[in-house]
């Protein structure tokens, strides 16, 4: 990877492998993604996707290749996770506490000022229901929280796997919007889809992995009849 | 570290958990030392009239409790583990601190200060109820109020801190080792309360070797048959392996929950 492009990429993934047992789930995977974009990642389900980001948030080792977040090498996630913020899989919370005090607890271990679960709260919509139990939110709120909960400590690269998974169509429309919003801060934003059309509506940077390998990886706006292009990787044709 | 602990007492704060363990603590802890105290003989092989009117009397019935009393311990900290995994939160809470071992060790020190804070409580409690239920059986406790009777009840408050943080060592490990609240529940159950019941019916010598034995002899401030030092030796030796375990196995581990 030459130099300068790691310089104006946010993440740089190179010969990234992970294998569970006799099967490898991800396959010298490299890709980069260039800083303030909304960057999607989309392959079938099983794709090894999810794989991808738990390796990138220091969640699970690779067994081979090597990646940057921010410039930083995933082998050190302590320097460069404070400067990302994630909704991974599906929001994760404490049934029993309220919205605002699940996000106590993260900014508390953390160490983000607690003022900014106000103000990520207020910027999703949540202020209202600030005080009620998780387990009594909708799926959309529950989206929503998850978001507030990644934007806590003012991320550079803001990680969404799967963010429209389930919402109803006002659901969708209001996520990307949300998303649209994160980047207009001038955040970088990496989100995750099986859904080619998803990605098309909100990313301007695609990287298509097909059973662990990269498909493709380039600008949107720069591919013609991208859909049956898509489906043609997804059926191994690289050309 | 400071952060982490705090951010695991704000959940600890949660009523249902907070609330059902200390009942649970409470409730134990009280319940046993009155039956202890109520069915004391002069001829009693344990609590007999003649321990309970002793220096040592008023925590006869706590000391009782301990199984009970590490049962509860074993599965709030077991519980703590678990359920980061089934709520998904751990990997939450690993993007936020990724020093993993920071991240256990607020909560092993966080659930430590609340399980002495809770066992301070079943203490005082199992105390007063058993004075109460002393005074309506007409038998003396001068001996309690004496400096000696003082110095017991502290004794077997920190034996009872060391036994209990023994359980909660294993209920912390088991719960990183299994990360399944009813898988690693059963275990532990069936091991401390069916395993070496079972164990020290059929082979005396296994009081020297069992965690939760030596745990029962350390709270009770030794047996006739196991004590004190050895016991405490053992207990803390199989407490400071348990932390040990869980630390590395929840550092290297990959988190896919």
């Amino acid at each position: 990877m030459m130099p300068d492009m790691d310089t104006f990429s946010a993440v740089v993934v190179d010969g990234l492998t992970k294998r569970y047992g006799s099967r490898t789930v991800v396959d010298r995977l490299g890709f980069r993604i260039p800083r303030g974009s909304v960057a999607g990642l989309v392959g079938p389900n099983g794709a090894g996707k999810t794989t991808v980001l738990r390796m990138l948030l220091g969640l699970v080792r690779p067994d081979g290749g090597t990646a940057t977040v921010n410039g930083v090498s995933i082998d050190e996630p302590a320097r460069y996770l404070p400067g990302v913020g994630a909704l991974i899989e599906s929001p994760a919370f404490y049934p029993g506490l309220s919205g605002r005090r699940n996000l106590t607890v993260y900014a508390t271990l953390a160490g983000i000022a607690l003022e900014q679960v106000s103000v990520v709260l207020d910027r999703l919509d949540l202020t209202a229901r600030a005080g009620d139990a998780y387990q009594t939110y909708s799926l959309g709120m529950r989206q929503r929280l998850g978001i507030a909960a990644a934007l806590l400590g003012q991320p550079r690269l803001v990680v969404l796997d799967e963010p429209t998974n389930g919402l109803d169509p006002a659901g969708i429309r209001d996520m990307r919007a949300i998303i649209r919003s994160i980047n207009d801060d001038g955040r970088t934003v990496l989100v995750t889809s099986h859904l080619l059309n998803e990605i098309q509506q909100v990313c301007s940077w695609l990287i298509v992995v097909r059973d662990g390998r990269l498909g493709y990886q380039g600008e949107i706006g720069a591919v013609e009849d991208l859909e049956e292009r898509y489906f043609r990787i997804l059926q191994g044709d690289q050309s | 570290m400071n952060l982490a602990i705090r951010s695991e007492m704000l959940k600890l704060r949660r009523p249902r958990v907070l609330f059902s363990t200390i009942a649970a603590l409470w409730g134990f802890a009280v319940l046993v030392s009155v039956l202890s105290v109520a069915t004391g003989k002069d001829d009693s092989t344990a609590n007999s009239t003649g321990d309970l009117t002793g220096t040592h009397g008023a925590t006869v019935g706590f000391a009782n409790a301990s199984r009970l009393v590490g049962l509860v311990i074993l599965v709030l900290f077991l519980t703590s583990v678990t359920s980061e995994y089934s709520f998904g939160t751990v990997r939450i809470l690993l993007m936020r601190q990724p020093r993993r071992a920071v991240v256990l060790g607020g909560k092993l020190i966080a659930l430590l200060g609340a399980m002495a804070a809770g066992l301070l409580g079943a203490l005082m409690l199992s105390v007063a109820a058993a004075a109460v239920t002393m005074a309506a059986r007409g038998l003396p406790m001068d001996a309690w109020f004496s400096s000696g009777g003082l110095a017991h009840v502290g004794q077997a408050y920190l034996n009872a801190v060391i036994a209990c943080a023994t359980y909660g060592a294993f209920g912390l490990a088991f719960g990183v080792l299994l990360r399944s609240t009813v898988l690693a529940v059963g275990v532990m159950l069936g091991w401390f309360f069916m395993a070496e019941n079972i164990a020290a019916n059929t082979w005396p010598d296994s009081v020297h070797w069992f965690p939760g034995l030596l745990a029962g002899a350390v709270m009770s401030g030794g047996t006739a048959a196991v004590s004190y030092w050895p016991a405490l030796a053992a207990t803390v030796g199989y407490a400071l392996a348990a932390v040990l375990i869980a630390t590395t196995v929840f550092t290297r581990r990959d988190t896919a929950a």
